[in-house]
């Protein structure tokens, strides 16, 4: 650990850092990319709620407000979403948990960030020529768009390209380049869970770039699928996208319950409770998301039949959630705990992710989704679930960064900043939960009588957000500059990533690492 | 807003609101109590373990397994006990009673139409209370979705495809309509039923604002009349009405008639007995109400 | 470090890098049956609204040109077979030979789907936005042509990436860059061929004979 040592670091410049195959490099400018991306959101997001506020009921305002709603929903989901932690922290540690030293294919793996570069660059050209369509650029209402409908539907498709080849790199490197003497049982949960998610890249993705892909052939040539003029049906274009959507989610919410499973195993110095049981799960979840997507459409018009057998399948998933929020807790139990900025950040995460899954279910039980599903309660419902994975995102990042950085944090001030995100965002998004079952109904820009209350609400819980989150960044930044040297395992964990140097070398190990199991006998 | 609203859900103004509300209402407690018990446990397991060496004999792997099935299946059973509720209650919401008002409604992006019987309400939809009404919708555009919270209802309206909805208003008063794809928004007004009776006559009635020959036009176009009989002096299938009242008419019979107010309503009710002559009996017999043979015999009169 | 990249890298990688080649493309393969699966999907949901007109329009559409493509499919796929197995006994005259027979197959397919689809084009059998075929009413028969030319013509995408990696494989082959212990590009192509065949064989039934 002689300070001499190159690391991945060492190499500057932004060439080097622009062609490098290194997943740790990679996994940086993913963060940075989706952080500035997720900034930019957010500001649309506040940007929104500032503009229903002032709400003149003009044409131009409304104008304004689809687009600041189109740009917030597009960036938060496909641009950090549907990436967000196995493009970051993924790529940084599951190589090094596997004791492997870069992903499977690490040529691929640049390209894939080019790929959601690229995306990004072709979504803020649609956004620039104001696109109002939101995420779901639902049919046939897209089809009369111009410009940016197009330049949507190419950045849909590359970014669903980018995230099916980090699903396949994934998928390739935990199962053959796990180090020798790596059993299947010393995997840590992160890398399941990556496993799991990776599922739904694969599997899922196809599905959103090809019904993208047939709304634009449908303007183009007009196939007369989706649009009515032409005889085709609306409903199949929403099954299409939801079928990627559903799943979307869990994609998202796999890696975050990995990370909270570990930090609050290492945290609490006990062995994750449950383990066979968790890694079940997360394959379920990944399975069941992606049979469940019709629990969107049961107001709709599609079939009773159809609506209670996905809505019931996802009864079933979040009972499955519930598993692991359950064995975090059993994992807490009597354990011996590390307070700090990670285990916080988790704590957060565990308080949210059940109101998230809850709400998400009240919307398949299907006498409420009628009530619920076009009202902001659905929007409450994400916005939980995201804010979740959110803290779990940053609890990874904390547990993560001595080695990453190979700096130490300031750990008090980000429990404060932490304790400021978590008050905002709920002060944010459980008046979202609370207005949308009073019958608020979501995207909307007409002034509600009554409801103007939770929007003020929402508006000064997301400034608090805001601060904390800004609180958050400066931290980083600030062990960046002159933060103390960290330990090479400062809370005595036993995945392999903790025996590398810090920070890791680009090789990640210069010789093969001892096993877990090996050090335990000796 | 009114008095009796509660903190969650809009106010209850609809009868199908006891398919809806008990199971929220549980569904929330049962949520409320779940969130509270594992941010609390979460919360003591951190300070109660902080900082302090605790030693505890991990349990085997199979007992894990057997404590983690357990819970998953108690909350699933929980679940699925509200998920049947729900599905009942959505049973309900998807089966009108026969004796429902049927109306049309066409959603655009720029505004709701509500069709009745006798027309079209733009914006407003009016409905008699205690009357089950039954909602048949299709969009015109764009895929819409509608939702009455009052109402307890949602659901979405799609273009080439009908989708149908019902709700039974039990309380009279002024409700929010909202387009769920935040398009324009609309209004639900549910009148007294002598209200609504009124409303339904003034509103749809085409006599209103009209001189009798005016309505009395208006019934000779509606009615058909005109595909028959011309007003310009040419003969059709039957005989022309110009200058037609007040002379004399030779029948089919030889007979001869003065074509009085007496007349016409003779002809419309048995339009085959006194025929005129050199025409074939086929006119269908017409019973208009009073007031509509009153204005089309004022019609008559001014086509001379 | 060049030392230890050198060191790992001669240590795992040739087998393993052909082991996570092969284990890829399979997945990739995964990610296309869904995309194609999908499109097979709306066929069905689509031929289930319109019976009538999808037998009507399926009657109109194929000819015996279909029964030729399905003989060019057959032959490229027994090429892709013996490709595989040349490669593996280091049998230059049969790689390079069955390469070629995939390239001249491949390309007759090409050439017999230019002869359907202009002739289609000029019968105005095409999608609602241009269909104008005479003797239909309804839009069963249109959006029959809107999902054969969504199906056929991705595949005739992937079938036109798949030609253009063979000629590259056949100029190297030709070159002697391929042999039993260095063969994971061919074995990846040929995987790769034999989706494309499946799908036809799965497309050829459901437009052409029912």
């Amino acid at each position: 650990m002689s300070e001499n040592t190159s690391n991945y670091l060492s190499e500057s410049g932004a060439a080097s850092w622009l062609k490098s195959v290194d997943s740790k490099r990679i996994a940086l400018m993913y963060l940075v990319g989706m952080g500035v991306a997720a900034v930019l959101a957010l500001i649309a997001g506040i940007g929104l709620r500032l503009d229903l506020l002032t709400n003149d009921a003009m044409v131009e305002g409304q104008q304004t407000f689809f687009q600041a709603l189109s740009f917030h929903s597009f960036f938060m989901i496909f641009l950090f979403m549907v990436p967000a932690i196995p493009a970051s922290l993924g790529n940084f540690f599951l190589p090094l948990q596997l004791g492997a030293s870069n992903v499977a294919f690490p040529r691929l793996n640049r390209l894939s960030f080019y790929f959601w570069f690229a995306g990004l660059l072709l979504a803020f050209l649609s956004m620039h020529a104001g696109n109002i369509l939101r995420w779901t650029a639902l049919a046939p209402a897209s089809l009369t768009e111009g410009f940016p409908f197009v330049m949507m539907v190419f950045a849909v498709i590359t970014l669903g390209v980018s995230v099916i080849i980090t699903g396949i790199n994934f998928t390739v490197t935990i199962q053959l380049h796990r180090a020798q003497g790596l059993a299947w049982s010393d995997l840590p949960l992160f890398a399941w869970s990556l496993q799991a998610a990776a599922i739904i890249q694969i599997f899922a993705t196809p599905l959103l770039g090809g019904a993208f892909a047939l709304l634009l052939l449908e303007k183009m040539m007009g196939l007369g699928l989706f649009d009515p003029a032409l005889g085709g049906d609306a409903l199949l274009y929403q099954q299409l996208f939801w079928f990627f959507a559903r799943p979307a989610l869990f994609m998202a919410l796999l890696p975050a319950f990995g990370i909270i499973g570990d930090t609050v195993s290492v945290m609490s110095r006990r062995p994750v409770f449950g383990y066979t049981g968790q890694v079940v799960s997360f394959f379920a979840i990944s399975f069941l998301s992606i049979l469940s997507w019709g629990g969107h459409l049961t107001s709709s018009g599609q079939s009773i039949a159809a609506s209670t057998m996905t809505s019931f399948l996802f009864m079933i998933l979040v009972a499955i959630c519930f598993n692991c929020i359950l064995s975090w807790l059993a994992t807490l139990y009597k354990g011996s705990i590390q307070l700090n900025a990670a285990l916080v950040f988790s704590l957060f995460a565990i308080i949210m992710f059940p109101v998230g899954l809850l709400a998400a279910a009240a919307l398949n039980i299907m006498s409420l989704n009628s009530q619920l599903s076009g009202s902001l309660f659905a929007v409450g419902s994400n916005h939980y679930l995201l804010g979740a994975v959110l803290f779990s995102l940053l609890a990874g990042l904390y547990y993560w960064w001595p080695k990453m950085s190979g700096k130490q944090i300031n750990e008090n001030l980000s429990m404060l900043a932490g304790l400021t995100l978590f008050i905002g965002l709920n002060i944010t998004f459980l008046p979202q939960l609370i207005a949308g079952a009073r019958g608020l109904p979501r995207g909307h820009y007409q002034v509600i009588e009554g409801m103007a209350a939770s929007q003020v609400v929402s508006v000064i819980g997301g400034i608090i957000a805001v601060a904390g989150l800004i609180g958050v960044i400066v931290l980083f930044i600030m062990s960046v500059k002159k933060g103390a040297r960290a330990e090479d395992n400062p809370w005595g964990a036993s995945s392999l990533e903790w025996k590398a140097t810090t920070p890791p070398q680009t090789e990640n190990f210069s010789e093969p690492p001892a096993m877990h199991t090996a050090e335990a006998s000796s | 807003m009114n008095a009796n609203n509660s903190f969650w859900l809009a106010e209850k103004a609809s009868s199908l609101a006891t398919y809806v509300d008990g199971t929220f209402y549980g569904y929330l407690g049962f949520s409320l109590v779940l969130v509270v018990i594992i941010s609390l446990l979460t919360i003591f397991f951190v300070i109660k373990g902080r900082n302090q060496a605790q030693t505890i004999s991990e349990s085997s792997p199979c007992k894990q397994a057997m404590i983690q099935t357990g819970w998953t299946a108690l909350i699933l059973i929980v679940l699925a006990g509200f998920f049947c509720y729900g599905l009942r209650g959505f049973i309900k919401l998807q089966v009108p009673p026969n004796t429902a008002l049927v109306l049309g409604v066409t959603a655009t992006s720029a505004a709701w139409q509500f069709h009745y019987l006798d027309g079209t309400s733009p914006d407003s939809l009016i409905v008699p209370v205690n009357l089950p009404v039954k909602l048949e919708m299709s969009s015109a555009d764009n895929v819409h979705g509608i939702s009455i919270p009052s109402m307890r209802v949602g659901k979405g309206v799609v273009p080439n495809r009908k989708t149908v909805t019902w709700f039974n208003p039990n309380k009279e008063g002024l409700f929010a309509i909202y387009n769920t794809s935040g398009a324009a928004d609309a209004v639900l007004k549910v009148l007294s039923e002598e209200d609504y009776a009124h409303w339904i006559k003034v509103k749809f009635d085409p006599s209103i604002g009209k001189t009798p020959e005016e309505y009395g036009l208006y019934v000779y176009e509606k009615q058909g009349c005109n595909a028959c009989h011309s007003v310009d002096g040419s003969k059709i299938v039957g005989p022309t009405l110009k200058g037609f009242f007040g002379t004399e008419r030779a029948l089919d019979s030889a007979e001869a008639v003065i074509a009085d107010s007496a007349y016409v309503v003779r002809s419309l009710l048995e339009p085959n007995v006194e025929v005129a002559a050199g025409f074939k009996p086929t006119m269908l017999a017409y019973p208009l109400k009073a007031k509509e043979m009153n204005a089309l015999i004022a019609y008559l009169k001014s086509l001379q | 470090m060049t030392a230890i990249q050198a060191a790992q890298s001669s240590g795992l990688e040739p087998t393993q890098k052909r082991e996570s080649a092969m284990f890829g493309i399979w997945l990739l393969i995964g990610a296309e049956t869904v995309l194609f699966g999908s499109l097979f999907t709306l066929y069905t949901v689509l031929r289930l609204g319109n019976m009538n007109a999808f037998r009507q329009a399926s009657r109109l559409i194929g000819d015996n040109g279909a029964v030729w493509a399905t003989a060019y499919i057959l032959l490229s796929t027994y090429a892709a077979a013996m490709v595989m197995r040349a490669v593996k006994k280091d049998n230059h005259f049969s790689l390079v030979g069955h390469l070629t027979l995939i390239l001249i197959a491949g390309f007759f397919f090409l050439g017999n789907k230019y002869h359907e689809f202009s002739r289609l084009i000029k019968e105005g059998l095409l999608w609602p936005g241009l269909f104008s075929a005479p003797g239909f009413t309804g839009q069963g028969a249109s959006q029959y042509s809107s999902i054969f030319f969504l199906i056929n013509g991705l595949l005739l995408i992937h079938m036109v990436i798949g030609l253009f990696i063979a000629i590259r494989l056949t100029k190297r082959a030709m070159l002697y860059q391929y042999s039993s212990t260095n063969d994971t590009p061919i074995q990846l192509f040929a995987r790769y061929w034999q989706l494309g065949v499946l799908v036809w064989f799965i497309l050829f039934p459901l437009f052409y004979l029912i």
